[in-house]
């Protein structure tokens, strides 16, 4: 077995148990809540609160994974999925992590760097949020309304950012991209319940197909 | 009685220590690996140090828009558990609506001043609504190789085609939602813009004269179309 395998054997094991740690964490809250503070809303609240919740992103349980994964390869999933905020921070992390290091996307050596700029977010989000934290409510509640609109307009100027990114490196597929984005966006706010997962599941899957058919005219040409 | 006193509680700020420990000692494992793995392999190490380099710059900016998610969540729901929830299968739009979900079902709303079972039922859809995230990679993510074989049907050398395209699939359609704000929200509009026109430029004059502005890029092209977005409006 060679060591990219070997590696990724590991990555496995840790992935999935630290998943199993992640659910057992997550309930934990409000188990303390409802047994050791004894505040139980009852079995009827606590589904029809989750019932809400999953029909808004049960679809997305499929659909993110799926069209994430040939982003960040199996080890970014673990990673990404359990600390998440997965397009917001690890992905562009990745992304940066292979551009300051000059590795391609797609290599066992790209995946490999990917992986570590994904770690390295998760530890500048977190260092972030407890400053935040620390710093407390008054001092934050204090800060001017025009810089707590810049924070929410970072995450928009961040997708273009990062789509400039790739759409650097292949314009064609860029433009592609944008317009079934469009189309699809378009069509499905006419289909019932609005499912814009959909409008990912294709966008990533055409322009895949897309940039796949002007790769191997390339590869095929010379 | 107000649920600020159990929001606030140490056994609360105990379990989300607990919780935000496991994604960090997670994180170091794999790095370690991956740093030893990529050694192994004959990875040039001055490059990758680069690599963690950039991508920790290009972090900063992500980690503060998801601070102010931190402070619209904050006064309800109270520090250990905001910052518990941004940190752990964390979402910046999931968590308030999640949150509200939890409070509706039982007629109640998100607010300063809850019943502690509201609180808990809060932090029960916020738990039950994500945790189908982990379980689907949980489940599958070992399998998935096959959707990238079947993807490039076999040719290894069409790889990079295929997470380009789902970069730019996924961000597309990103983009696309931010472009179609403009006349409800043309700050969104315009700093998705700019952003897009900043990297651009970035990424040009990085290529031959500025290597230095290669690491800088992404944070000047988010940081740079956020504070376009805010003062045109």
């Amino acid at each position: 077995m060679n060591v990219y395998d070997e590696y990724i054997k590991d990555v496995t094991k840790i992935g999935r148990f630290t998943m199993i740690l992640g659910l057992i964490v997550s309930i934990l809250p409000p188990a303390v809540m409802t047994w050791g503070f004894g505040f139980n809303p009852g079995i009827g609240a606590i589904i029809a609160g989750a019932i809400s919740q999953i029909s808004v992103s049960g679809a997305f349980y499929f659909s993110e994974p799926i069209s994430y994964f040939p982003i960040v390869g199996r080890a970014g999933l673990y990673m990404g999925f359990l600390s998440g905020n997965l397009v917001n921070m690890r992905i562009p992390a990745a992304v940066s992590a292979l551009e300051g290091s000059g590795y391609k996307s797609g290599t066992d050596e790209g995946a490999i760097m990917g992986t570590i700029g994904i770690g390295v977010s998760i530890w500048v989000g977190i260092i972030f949020l407890l400053l935040a934290v620390f710093a407390g409510q008054s001092v934050l509640s204090a800060l001017p309304q025009s810089f707590t609109t810049m924070l929410s307009l970072i995450i928009p100027a961040l997708f273009g950012g990062v789509f400039a990114q790739f759409a650097i490196k292949s314009p064609k597929a860029g433009i592609f991209a944008i317009a079934v984005a469009y189309i699809m966006t378009k069509a499905v706010a006419f289909i019932p319940g609005q499912p814009s997962f959909i409008v990912t599941l294709v966008s990533v899957f055409a322009t895949i197909a897309f940039a796949k058919k002007q790769l191997s005219k390339q590869i095929d040409g010379k | 009685m107000n649920h600020m006193v159990y929001a606030n509680h140490p056994i609360i700020w105990l379990v989300s220590i607990i919780g935000i420990s496991v994604v960090l000692i997670q994180s170091i494992l794999i790095i370690k690996k991956s740093i030893k793995a990529g050694v192994d392999m004959g990875m040039d190490y001055s490059r990758m140090k680069k690599g963690i380099k950039t991508s920790a710059i290009s972090s900063i900016g992500p980690a503060l828009g998801v601070v102010g998610s931190l402070l619209a969540l904050l006064v309800t729901m109270g520090s250990p558990m905001s910052a518990f929830r941004l940190s752990v299968i964390g979402g910046s739009n999931f968590e308030a609506m999640a949150a509200n979900f939890g409070a509706q079902a039982l007629g109640s709303e998100l607010s300063t001043n809850m019943t502690p079972v509201v609180f808990t039922n809060a932090l029960w859809t916020m738990a039950l609504g994500s945790i189908g995230w982990i379980i689907f990679v949980y489940l599958f993510a070992h399998r998935m190789d096959k959707v990238n074989n079947l993807l490039t049907s076999g040719r290894k050398a069409l790889l990079p085609a295929v997470s380009i395209g789902a970069m730019l699939g996924s961000f597309a359609y990103f983009n696309v939602g931010n472009y179609i704000k403009f006349r409800t929200n043309p700050d969104v509009t315009i700093s998705a813009v700019a952003g897009l026109i900043i990297m651009m430029i970035c990424l040009k004059l990085g290529e031959k004269k500025f290597t230095w502005l290669k690491e800088w890029a992404l944070t000047i092209a988010m940081f740079g179309g956020a504070i376009i977005g805010t003062i045109t409006i």
